[in-house]
């Protein structure tokens, strides 16, 4: 007989289903309103305000889903704020991509030129307008906060929740955690699958034994959690989080073993010393923890780990066709060494995200035909339900 | 192809130069290109050299590296980057099930790797 683990479940798991229809979920029609009701209302995290690191430092980000690019930017008075990417005078983009420092943003149209705060300085030419108001003509802002260095929009005119609503406990339980870590490694893939089924294949860990059999065999459960059961799970009003368990008798191989010696475990291999984590991060304080799987909805998941942590962003093109972004980011590095141990991490890293990447184009092709009517969910899937839980309610609301 | 320029006490591995490649893709792209039998091979050769590599560079201030010993850094990289097919047991460099490398973009690498 095997040994179990029981799950220790909190929030509320009231008015889950499991059996979820997807057919209509893979539709156009749908995917418009899940873009009106939820993207539209939603706090979407968009990038870290520490990689904007001085007055006038800026990164554009497309947002497909608000059907809009936006440039974020650090004002000459520190604050970061996001604008939609376009000229106010006839339309054009007005920075067409990347990242750097500016003291102002010229576009390449007709001159217009914007402070870093947004305001319209310039117009070529400015006498031939007639009655031009340009104190009304500073680029469109779009509602913007910053939690844990982590900046957020929000598409909606006037947002019904603050930030610190829309996060609720979550906002005060991960103090300085993002800063311990910096970005060390990031992919990009355009997959043809709905965002839903993208999201849905990083929310639970009841595919590891299986899709990742080769590429970590044995780095979660072990003997005394065979099924590799979830310590624990909780549900949020919008979000939720779960923790992974660790192998205790996780065997090291022995590139994995020399990079522990010089540097600090990431995943695959757990434990360590532990610092005080934040409460936010292993909340139950589970002994043989792993890492935690935080999905902030709608559209982005967190890895949250000891001495790293990876941020996964769904992004929505259409129905069909979704960017996603994973970003690994590690402790910072002393040495070489250190340096080396990150290579092996990251690169095993990589192998694991694209066998999960792997399977989204098949269930979409499978689920968009209809040949399935329902996904069958387990209790280990319980995240799975609790999203589409919250897209009821906020689609309804 | 000529030697690698490698630092003093590494002659050994001055052979590998086509595996110093300087970017995280380049090093993907190039372990799955080479077969299982070619990446053991390469694995084999510097794995047991990696301890000594790691405290020769341990002992090289990261801003301050010159050429010799960033060739090193990055031909250990690539060992880390070849171990895990090797150490795993695969029957091929590229994982079975895998999403195809050549849709994958790879963006900024920050840390100056």
């Amino acid at each position: 007989m095997s040994a179990k683990l029981e799950t220790t479940f909190r929030g509320d798991t009231g008015q889950l289903e499991r059996r979820i229809s997807m057919r209509e979920k893979l539709t156009a029609a749908y995917f418009e309103r899940e873009r009106e009701r939820i993207f539209r209302r939603a706090w979407l995290p968009i990038g870290h305000a520490s990689h904007l690191p001085e007055p006038g430092s800026y990164f554009v980000r497309e947002l497909p889903v608000l059907k809009t690019s936006l440039l974020v930017v650090r004002g000459q008075d520190g604050k970061v704020r996001a604008f939609h990417n376009a000229c106010t005078h006839r339309g054009n983009k007005l920075v067409r991509s990347g990242a750097g420092c500016r003291k102002s943003f010229s576009c390449g149209f007709h001159g217009w030129t914007f402070s870093s705060e947004g305001e319209l300085k310039l117009v070529t030419d400015e006498h031939q307008f007639r009655d031009l108001d340009k104190g009304a003509l500073g680029l469109r802002p779009i509602h913007t906060q910053v939690w844990e260095d982590l900046v957020f929009v929000n598409g909606a005119d006037a947002p019904g929740e603050s930030l610190r609503e829309w996060l609720g406990e979550m906002f005060d339980e991960y103090g300085g955690y993002f800063e311990q870590h910096e970005r060390v490694a990031s992919l990009r893939i355009n997959v043809n699958s709905n965002w839903n089924l993208a999201v849905n294949s990083f929310t639970e860990g009841y595919h590891t034994l299986y899709l990742h059999r080769n590429s970590v065999p044995d780095y979660q459960g072990g003997k005394i959690n065979p099924d590799r059961h979830r310590p624990f799970m909780q549900l949020f009003k919008r979000h939720h989080r779960y923790s992974a368990p660790a192998n205790p008798d996780h065997r090291l191989t022995p590139a994995e073993a020399l990079v522990i010696k010089y540097g600090k475990r990431i995943i695959p291999a757990f434990g360590g010393e532990m610092p005080a984590l934040p409460p936010g991060v292993n909340p139950s304080r589970y002994e043989h923890w792993a890492f935690d799987v935080v999905q902030l909805y709608p559209n982005a998941v967190f890895l949250f780990g000891n001495n790293w942590h990876i941020e996964l962003f769904f992004g929505p093109i259409d129905v069909d066709h979704t960017e996603v972004v994973q970003d690994l980011y590690y402790y910072r590095p002393k040495n070489a060494g250190e340096r080396l141990s990150h290579q092996f991490f990251l690169s095993r890293g990589r192998q694991v995200f694209l066998e999960d990447m792997n399977t989204l184009e098949a269930q979409h092709a499978v689920l968009s035909s209809g040949i399935l009517s329902h996904l069958q969910l387990s209790q280990q899937e319980m995240s799975l339900m609790h999203h589409y839980k919250v897209s009821r309610e906020m689609l309804d609301e | 192809m000529s030697d690698a320029l490698l630092p003093k006490g590494f002659a050994d591995l001055r052979h590998l130069g086509e595996w110093i490649v300087p970017t995280e893709e380049g090093r993907h792209k190039k372990k799955i290109a080479a077969d299982i039998e070619t990446a053991r091979r390469f694995y084999a050769t510097v794995f047991p050299r990696m301890e000594a590599i790691i405290q020769h560079l341990n002992g090289v201030a990261w801003e301050m590296m010159g050429p010799a010993d960033r060739n090193l850094f990055l031909l250990a990289s690539m060992c880390m980057e070849v171990s895990h097919p090797v150490e795993l047991g695969w029957q091929t460099t590229d994982i079975a099930d895998a999403f195809p490398t050549s849709r994958v973009q790879f963006l900024s690498e920050s840390a100056g790797y």
